[in-house]
């Protein structure tokens, strides 16, 4: 029965330095992204659209809303929103307690639903979504436009002190699970987040009943061939318990 | 609980799988919602495994995200190169489950390569 009683999926809201960790898994916490830096503590409803751009390109502003109107830009400092940065390393991480004892390494990825549903990779949909990947993503295959990296041990053991080698790029991904190496190592290139076709596995099990957390950097991307639409998926951290 | 024995399993003492002894346990029962019950057994100890598959959901742009339980799984380990029998109760259909799996690459909801040391297995 020993399920954690606390989890969840963190993002700075302040800087490197001085890192405040906002809480984006209670009800009602979600991520946001947009293209204009100003949009801190903006209810959902007055939530600008975004015009599909005509190349392909970062989604530069990241908040994190902890009530349908208060949020903060990541790395914002209650201020405008900064452009993303793989540099601001120490930019999410997943939290948990020391009540759980994880089974197994814990998966990341992202879903359309909470159901979980199978997602079909493109480009041979006429609607492409934000998970499925089109020609603004292939390499291949298609890829997501949602990228994540994540660190290759737990915080308690080090946490991260500068960013990945490499920036993310639309068409970073690869079919299946991607770890980083175990130790104080960023995966290489960012890992597309498609469900249950491209994910990244932790490459360790953490300790059984005790607190720590999962240093990680994620970014969305858009472009021409992403099908307008009001996109609301999940963000999932998969794990076992014994 | 007066006149209520503890569970022969942990004794009563914890109910953390890790926390069990092993030792002798050569059955293992999974007691399912719906009154049907799953059961394994084995030679000797140390040859079983437990475990519940779920996560966490995170919203991005209004999704609603929170905690969910996926599966709750039972094995046992037939050889050294890890190939088991598992049972699992599947909580979104609600039905009980069989399985061949491996515990160094379970393929079960992409489970991967499970603690060992967690499962308390000798392999």
């Amino acid at each position: 029965m020993a399920d954690f009683t606390t989890m969840r999926l963190e993002g700075n809201i302040v800087s490197t330095a001085a890192p405040s960790w906002a809480d984006l898994s209670g009800a009602n916490h979600e991520i946001r992204w947009s293209d204009q830096n100003n949009q801190r503590n903006v209810a959902s409803a007055l939530w600008p659209a975004m015009i599909r751009p005509a190349a392909t390109g970062i989604v530069s502003y990241t908040y994190a809303f902890t009530a349908d109107g208060v949020g903060e830009g990541f790395y914002g400092n209650a201020g405008n929103c900064p452009v993303f940065s793989k540099d601001n390393y120490l930019w999410s991480r997943w939290w948990w307690d020391n009540v759980g004892t994880f089974a197994s390494a814990p998966i990341w990825t992202a879903y359309l639903t909470n159901a979980h549903g199978v997602i079909t990779r493109g480009p041979l949909v006429a609607t492409p979504n934000m998970l499925q990947g089109s020609a603004d993503t292939l390499n291949g295959v298609d890829f997501s436009y949602l990228k994540g990296n994540a660190w290759g041990r737990v915080t308690s053991a080090g946490a991260p002190a500068a960013g990945p080698g490499a920036a993310p790029v639309v068409t970073d991904g690869t079919a299946g699970s991607v770890s980083p190496g175990v130790g104080a190592n960023w995966i290489a290139a960012f890992q597309d987040l498609m469900g249950d076709l491209d994910y990244i596995t932790a490459p360790f099990t953490p300790a059984a009943t005790t607190q720590d957390q999962w240093n990680t950097e994620f970014a969305l991307f858009t472009g021409p061939n992403m099908w307008p639409s009001l996109y609301q998926v999940v963000t999932t951290l998969k794990y076992t318990w014994t | 609980m007066l006149g209520v024995k503890p569970l022969p399993i942990g004794i009563g003492a914890s109910s953390r799988w890790e926390d069990v002894n092993k030792d002798h346990m050569i059955g293992l029962r999974l007691l399912c919602p719906n009154g049907i019950t799953g059961e394994l057994e084995a030679p000797e100890g140390h040859k079983f495994i437990q475990l519940k598959a779920g996560g966490l959901d995170v919203g991005i742009g209004g999704a609603k995200g929170g905690h969910y339980q996926d599966a709750h799984i039972i094995g046992v380990v037939k050889n050294s190169n890890g190939d088991c029998l598992c049972r699992a109760w599947e909580c979104r259909t609600r039905r009980l489950t069989t399985f061949e799996d491996n515990i160094f690459h379970m393929n079960y909801l992409h489970i991967g390569l499970l603690s060992l040391e967690v499962q308390g297995l000798k392999v």
